[in-house]
This record gives structure tokens, C-alpha cells and sequence, in this order.
């Protein structure tokens, strides 16, 4: 079991529970990714690459994890999750699972950007927040020109850390608020243009 | 390049950094309260069936005067709704999540209210944050959308497609459809609509498709055919090519009239389709391919290059006639959706 992948994708659906969402897998990828690059948001300088476990973007413009993914059927296998048309619904022993693997001092460093990250999806429709996201600096490379690869490369840091500093800058007194960047930073790119695929 | 003025306009106009800013000490977990419950409130309550204001507040002080009347506890959402007609408000404890409930009035005006927290007020279809006396508004996805906590999503192509049809073309409820027209009463498009219709129903299943859902548009069937949208799920093999046609008449700019497209080109649009999947299933074998026919139908009776306005009857007169599509692929194929028309209504006088 790779925990860190097991305790996002548990702690999303669990969070997004509140408000009777029952996520898509599509959804939980897309809402760890947003946490890692929330985590790279708050620790300025690093890189999201000791998130625990990687990102490749889809031709379209989609994060996608393998780690994550294969983390998921198997919680799939074991009961965590029963599946709901084409989402996944947490049951009673996923979120049991949940609850345990909480205790762990890996929960502790990443609840905050996990937390950030759903409560997303309380201000903002879902697929305006995939659109935004298409729209990332390395999202949209990928994007561009159609073809997969890992993402957060160094290429495309640059561009986000010079993203995350104005949303810090604008943000002001505020730009603790990791809730407050996540809308922001989703608000700004969903704003931006049209979409790479138009 | 980041737009640096844009993304402080943006910074000052949303609710949850003008929250987490008027009040440091409690202002996120406050507003995270307040969207939870309009999330949970909305879920239950048709906001188009409202017959008052619905008011959900989070207090971060409890400096303001306590009200003699507390409310009464929230057990369960769903009993909100025989407050429909009435409208009501409801208190969030951020701390607890807990709920207590105000039929019809808040316990003190909202606007004094929103000095020791955050106040969401939903009127008539008008939404806004109060956040320390400052008022901050909530933009609409689409135009007819009475709450941006009730904004359609689908899990289900055909569902989506369905609520594109109506009512958003009928209405021209999209701020891209608006721009298709010609003139204000709707009864010519504008030159060559094809790009902007299609920007439209991308846009729409980009924002309301769950995000499994992968929208792109002017995608290769094969080596050279492109379908006008072509819709990928991930974790499955399912992909979903949308043809998207026009019916009706367009105008030049200078007025002159463009283009007429009557029934045959939905019928041609059908056939084109079919060959699309043919094309598809020879060069990805592996995926389960469905096809859909979009047809924007804004075909008006009696129109001529002079006519400005027009009657019901004449307007409406297409509404409800069906095109007959020979041969019916949707019962002839497996792999073929049932045409979608979807009339778009003019402005009769």
C-alpha cells in the first residue's frame, strides 16, 4: 500500500462527503493534484516532488497518477470503495480506514492541502475546476502539444512559482489561507482565455 | 504572463479571500462552514421553487448583541424543504458544523449581521456574500441558472445534451450563443456560426460533464476526418463524437444573406456521422465508440432578407416539426444516439 496515495484518496472522498459528493475517480486525481501544487504553494522553493507520488498529464490536459490509481482499485478490492455508476462512494470501512490512517504523522503534513484542495469543490463547480486546471502552466504544455508526461518538471516550475508569488502578493494578509489561494489561483486560470483545445 | 491587476481585482472581488482577509482570526474556517451548508441546502431545495429569501450565515464573533430567539436546531437538511415557500435562514457553527434554523427572517438584519461574520443571501435568484459590511457577488456559469449551488452536472453524455437543448439553446442562455445572432429578435445567424456553436456545447460539457469527461474538439476520426467534438472518458474505453450542425439562415455582416440550411443538412449530418464511426472503429478498434448528432435548429417560417421582427406563429412554427431522417441510424446502428434537435427560439413580437 502506498499510504500517502491511500490517505488522499480516502480523505478527499471523505471530505467531499459533507456535501454528498461522491467523487469520480477522474475527480480524486484531479483534486491530489491540486493538493500537491497547493503544498508546492506553500513551501515556496521546493517542488512537488516529495508529494509522495507522481502526476502525468493525459493528451487532453488531465493529471493522472499511477501510484494514485493503482491505490485506488486496490481500496476498490478491499471494500474502502464501492462504485456508484461511474463514481466511488466511501463505505463504512473506507472510512474507518480513513480515520486510522489520520493518526499517522504523514496525515498531519498533508491534511491542510488535501483539505484546501476539497473544499475547492464547496465554491467551485467541479468541471470549471478541471478546465482551470487544464490550463496550468504544465498542464497546458502537455496540452499543447498532445502527448503525455510527467508533470511539475522543472520546466514549468518557473512559471508556477512566479504564479503562486502574485497569488501570495495579492492575497496579503490573507495568503496563509491556503483556501483562499486555491480559489483564487482556480478563479484566475478558469478566467483566462480559451481553452487550449479550442 | 501572469495578468497581475486582473488577479488583484480577483483578489478583492471573491468571497473566500475577502472572508479569510475581513476577519483573520476565523474568516476561512467561517466561509468553508457557510459553502458547505449552501452545498448541503442547495442539494435539497430547488431554488426556482422558493417563495423567499434563504439566508446562511457563519458568526467568527459573538460580539454582536445575543437575540433572545436562538432558532432551533437542524437535524437533518432535508427538512428544510417545507420551508420552501416561505424561505428561511440557518446558522452554521464552524466549529461543530451544527445547524439552527429561522423561518422566514434572519434573528437581526443580515447587513449587521455580516459585521461578526459571514453572511450567503439568496433572493429571487440573486446571489450574494455579505462579509463585513462589504457585499460581494456571485458570478453564474450559465444564464438561467438560478443558484451557482445548483449548476448542473452529468455523469451521462446524453443527459447533459439534453439540458444543453433546453434550456440553454433554447433560450440562447449562453453568453458564446448570444453572440451567434445576427439581429436582437434571433432570426438569422450570423455569418459561418459553426466555430461559435461549437465553442458553446464545448464550454458547457467542459464546465458540467463530471471530470472523467475529456472535451476536445475538431478531433481526427482517422488520418484526416475531424469530428467536430470528441468527448474521451478516461477508465473506461468509451469516447463519444459529437457532429454538430446548424439549421436555418445566416446573414453577412453587411446584411446580405449568407447561407440557408434546411432538414437535409441534419440528414446529411447523420450520414457523415455514421461514416465518422466507421472511420473510428477502423482506426481505434479497442474503443467503444457512440455517436451523437447535434442540430441547432433556427429555422423561422416566412422569413425573407427584409424581415426584422416575427409572430409567434411564424417563429414557433418549427419548434415542435421533428426532421425525418432516412435511413434512422439509431435504430439501424448500435453505436449511434438518437439525433439531438435542439430548436432555439426567436424573440416574437
Amino acid at each position: 500500500m502506498r499510504i500517502e496515495a491511500a490517505f488522499d484518496s480516502l480523505t478527499i472522498s471523505s471530505l467531499l462527503g459533507r456535501i454528498d459528493f461522491i467523487p469520480t475517480r477522474g475527480e480524486i486525481h484531479l483534486l491530489a493534484y491540486l493538493a500537491s501544487l497547493l503544498s508546492v504553494y506553500a513551501r515556496k522553493g521546493e517542488g512537488a516532488s516529495n508529494w509522495g507520488y507522481t502526476f502525468v498529464a493525459t493528451p487532453g490536459g488531465a493529471p493522472f497518477s499511477e501510484s494514485l490509481e493503482v491505490e485506488i482499485q486496490e481500496l476498490v478490492s478491499k471494500g474502502a470503495y464501492t462504485i456508484v455508476g461511474t463514481s466511488i462512494q466511501l463505505t463504512p470501512e473506507g472510512s474507518q480506514l480513513q480515520q486510522a490512517l489520520s493518526k499517522l504523522n504523514l496525515a498531519r503534513d498533508r491534511f491542510d492541502y488535501i483539505d484546501s484542495a476539497s473544499a475547492t469543490v464547496y465554491a467551485l463547480p467541479a468541471g470549471l475546476i478541471r478546465a482551470a486546471i487544464a490550463r496550468d502552466p504544465d498542464l497546458s504544455l502537455v496540452a499543447a502539444h498532445r502527448r503525455s508526461r510527467v508533470l511539475t518538471s522543472y520546466s514549468a516550475m518557473a512559471r508556477l512559482y512566479a504564479e503562486f508569488d502574485a497569488v501570495a502578493d495579492v492575497l496579503g494578509e490573507a495568503n496563509g489561507s491556503l483556501f483562499a489561494a486555491s480559489v483564487l489561483w482556480i478563479t484566475y486560470l478558469a478566467e483566462q482565455g480559451p481553452s487550449i483545445s479550442e | 504572463m501572469i495578468d497581475y491587476e486582473r488577479l488583484q481585482n480577483l483578489a478583492q472581488s471573491l468571497a473566500v479571500p475577502t472572508a479569510v482577509r475581513s476577519f483573520p482570526d476565523g474568516g476561512d474556517t467561517s466561509i468553508r462552514a457557510v459553502y458547505q451548508t449552501c452545498r448541503q441546502v442547495f442539494r435539497v431545495i430547488d431554488p426556482s421553487q422558493l417563495g423567499g429569501p434563504v439566508v446562511i450565515f457563519s458568526r467568527v464573533h459573538q460580539d454582536v448583541e445575543e437575540q433572545p430567539n436562538i432558532g432551533t436546531p437542524v437535524v437533518d437538511v432535508n427538512g428544510l424543504t417545507q420551508y420552501v415557500e416561505t424561505g428561511f435562514t440557518v446558522e452554521v457553527d464552524s466549529s461543530t458544523n451544527a445547524l439552527r434554523l429561522w423561518v422566514r427572517e434572519p434573528p437581526m438584519d443580515v447587513w449587521e449581521l455580516s459585521k461578526s461574520g459571514v453572511v450567503f443571501q439568496h433572493n429571487h435568484g440573486s446571489e450574494r456574500f455579505l462579509i463585513s459590511q462589504e457585499e460581494v457577488s456571485l458570478p453564474r456559469l450559465f444564464a438561467g441558472e438560478q443558484s451557482i449551488f445548483s449548476a448542473p452536472h452529468f455523469a451521462d453524455l446524453a443527459d447533459a445534451l439534453a439540458y444543453y437543448s433546453y434550456p440553454i439553446v433554447r433560450n440562447s442562455e449562453c453568453p458564446i450563443l448570444e453572440t451567434v445572432w445576427h439581429d436582437k429578435n434571433r432570426l438569422f445567424l450570423v455569418e459561418k456560426p459553426e466555430a461559435k456553436i461549437q465553442r458553446s456545447l464545448q464550454n458547457f460539457l467542459h464546465f458540467t460533464l463530471r471530470s472523467d469527461a475529456e472535451v476536445m474538439r475538431e478531433q481526427n476520426v482517422d488520418a484526416s476526418h475531424p469530428v467536430d467534438i470528441r468527448v474521451t472518458f478516461h477508465f473506461s474505453n468509451r469516447v463519444a463524437l459529437i457532429e454538430v450542425k446548424w439549421l436555418g439562415k445566416s446573414k453577412h455582416s453587411d446584411g446580405s444573406q449568407a447561407t440557408e440550411f434546411t432538414a437535409k443538412r441534419a440528414v446529411h449530418g447523420a450520414h457523415q456521422l455514421a461514416c465518422y464511426l466507421d472511420r473510428f472503429a477502423g482506426s481505434s478498434p479497442s474503443a467503444a465508440a457512440r455517436g451523437y448528432l447535434v442540430v441547432l435548429d433556427a429555422r423561422r417560417k416566412g422569413l425573407t432578407d427584409e424581415t426584422t421582427t416575427t409572430n409567434h406563429e411564424n417563429g414557433m412554427y418549427f419548434a415542435h416539426q421533428e426532421i425525418e431522417f432516412e435511413p434512422r441510424y439509431e435504430v439501424e446502428r448500435n453505436d449511434f444516439n438518437a439525433p439531438f434537435r435542439m430548436f432555439a427560439e426567436p424573440i416574437c413580437s
